[in-house]
């Protein structure tokens, strides 16, 4: 089993199980051995699997808003089909309705995706 | 800091919109845990009523033909033209001691649905009726017994 990764991002592309050597687009490489992309990626400096990592964010709301902090730099956060890119590790998420909203955090390819139940009072 | 608006409502007429029906079918949820409720079913209520409390008001004559519901109760249970109206008015009085504030919540909430300036108020008009009609469920399965 090969992967194929992206050079700069290190996300798995693809997982193939032929011998042969597949085509590869620029900016594209093979890791000669299987990279699961759900928990692992290929550094792109040391051209070896790492692990993702899990998200450790906070959560803290008041009336009519979440704050979301400890947040890796660009993690893409998406809540009631809005979505938007955190780089400075906190994002407040403001609502005209209090309720329960699914929050997803995303972070390719460098952390497992994540989906948090946030009461909004 | 990032910030991200995730409203459920683009304009505050969508949210009013949204909760005055919300208002409405919690009424009516509520109305058909204690009513039969079917087409032209509400009229036969009050059309039973009426002739009831006329029979009742002419002082239960002997003769109850001209008073088409009283008969036909009477006639299809096997008892008295006075104990089928005092039946009729008996249920009648019952609802009315659940039915009248759960249309007074109803028309209460929805006009503060109306005079909200924010959406927020508006779920909370709402929230507030469902709460009322909570209320008035409980007093009333305790009252009928159910």
């Amino acid at each position: 089993m090969r992967t194929i990764y992206d050079d700069q991002t290190g996300e798995v592309i693809a997982r193939i199980a032929s011998s042969m050597s597949p085509p590869l687009a620029t900016g594209q490489a093979l890791f000669d051995g299987d990279v699961d992309p759900e928990s692992r990626y290929v550094d792109p400096t040391t051209k070896e699997p790492a692990d993702k990592q899990s998200f450790a964010e906070h959560v803290t709301t008041t009336t009519g808003q979440a704050t979301i902090s400890n947040l890796p730099a660009a993690t893409q956060v998406t809540c009631n089909g809005a979505s938007t890119q955190v780089d400075d590790g906190t994002i407040t998420i403001s609502c005209d309705i209090p309720g329960a909203y699914s929050v997803e955090l995303s972070n390719v390819p460098r952390y497992v995706d994540k989906a948090l139940a946030v009461t909004i009072p | 800091m990032t910030t991200l608006s995730v409203d459920t409502f683009a304009v505050l007429s969508e949210a009013q919109a949204h909760y005055l029906a919300r208002i409405d079918e919690d009424a009516g949820a509520l109305r058909s845990k204690y009513l039969t409720v079917s087409p032209g079913q509400s009229d036969v209520y009050a059309q039973k009523a009426a002739d009831a409390q006329a029979y009742k008001d002419a002082g239960y004559p002997a003769d109850a033909t001209s008073y088409p519901w009283v008969a036909a109760r009477a006639s299809s249970l096997s008892i008295t033209a006075q104990q089928a109206a005092d039946g009729i008015l008996s249920t009648r009085a019952q609802w009315t001691q659940f039915g009248a504030p759960m249309e007074g919540v109803r028309e209460a909430r929805k006009a503060q649905v109306r005079a909200a300036t924010t959406a927020r108020q508006a779920y909370e008009a709402w929230a507030s009726a469902k709460s009322d009609f909570d209320v008035i469920d409980q007093q009333a399965q305790q009252a009928l017994g159910g």
